[in-house]
């Protein structure tokens, strides 16, 4: 009755890149920011590349356990910063397989990452409002957040490119 | 090196638009109080409002303090205790805040029409 599970191809491929944006999760983690709340969000990158290469449910795949294992890997399961982190997750997924999937002719990456960055953004600060810091000074960091949103959406796509056109050229 | 669609010139331009709408739709409000309550050991509470200047005098355990308002803010101005922290705590007027005299068992409290937090951590 026990039919061993069976691993395809797309599985190992799909572990290979969660890992991948797992190390750079936790790599990113580890840097001071200036800001709190402002980070690049590189391992974003990974995301956007297997999205372009493999389609959105790839995407989804790899941005989740990302999310998931690297909560594990911090120590930040089920904390607040996990719901954040999944919940921005969530949102920038939503944006970019809805942009992906019903605009495909007139979208890239950039417009991909950016918006899915600002949806991140604008997610994280409903729900830190919604659950955690009901007051509206919170309001003071959206400026700040979708400024540095919307400029590391476009580094990020821009890296993401580059790594693209190098893959399809080796 | 990049090349971009319509879509994405389209996103970008709205997005930048973004930056400039966002910083200017959050100016800092900061959360001014607009009427004190008076707490006197269990009596039923006294609320005044802070727009108006006056001179409160209230008993308390130890004898009459002096609550003071005065453009927009609120003091002790004179108590009977000893320690006179609550006189020494100064001037307030940011909501939620309290200045409490517990020798005289007297306490002020700032009102806001919204829940405060600073911040729930875990």
């Amino acid at each position: 009755m026990n039919k061993p599970l069976e691993i395809t191809d797309e599985d190992r491929k799909i572990a290979a890149f969660a890992a991948l944006a797992i190390t750079i999760h936790v790599l990113e983690s580890a840097f001071p920011s200036p800001v709190p709340g402002v980070k690049p969000g590189l391992a974003n990158i990974i995301t956007l590349l297997v999205l372009f290469r493999y389609g959105w449910r790839f995407a989804v795949w790899v941005s989740l356990l990302r999310v998931i294992a690297g909560s594990l890997l911090l120590g930040t399961f089920m904390s607040p910063t996990f719901i954040l982190s999944l919940s921005g997750a969530l949102a920038s997924l939503l944006v970019m397989v809805l942009l992906w999937v019903a605009m495909r002719r007139w979208v890239s990456l950039v417009g991909v990452s950016v918006l899915s960055s600002i949806s991140h953004v604008m997610a994280q600060l409903v729900v830190a409002w919604w659950l955690f810091i009901p007051h509206p000074g919170i309001l003071v960091l959206t400026p700040v957040l979708i400024t540095a949103g919307i400029l590391f959406g476009v580094f990020n796509a821009i890296i993401a490119a580059a790594i693209e056109k190098r893959l399809t050229n080796s | 090196m990049i090349n971009m669609k319509i879509g994405d010139w389209l996103i970008l331009v709205f997005s930048l638009m973004l930056i400039p709408l966002s910083w200017s739709m959050t100016k800092h409000q900061p959360g001014t109080s607009s009427a004190i309550e008076i707490n006197v050991s269990d009596q039923q509470a006294l609320t005044y409002s802070i727009n108006k200047d006056q001179k409160i005098n209230v008993a308390g355990k130890l004898g009459n303090s002096i609550i003071e308002i005065y453009d927009g803010k609120v003091r002790f101005s004179h108590s009977p205790c000893n320690g006179k922290i609550c006189i020494l705590s100064g001037w307030h007027q940011r909501s939620g805040d309290h200045i409490v005299c517990l020798p005289n068992k007297i306490s002020v409290s700032l009102l806001s029409q919204e829940d405060r937090f600073d911040g729930i951590n875990f």
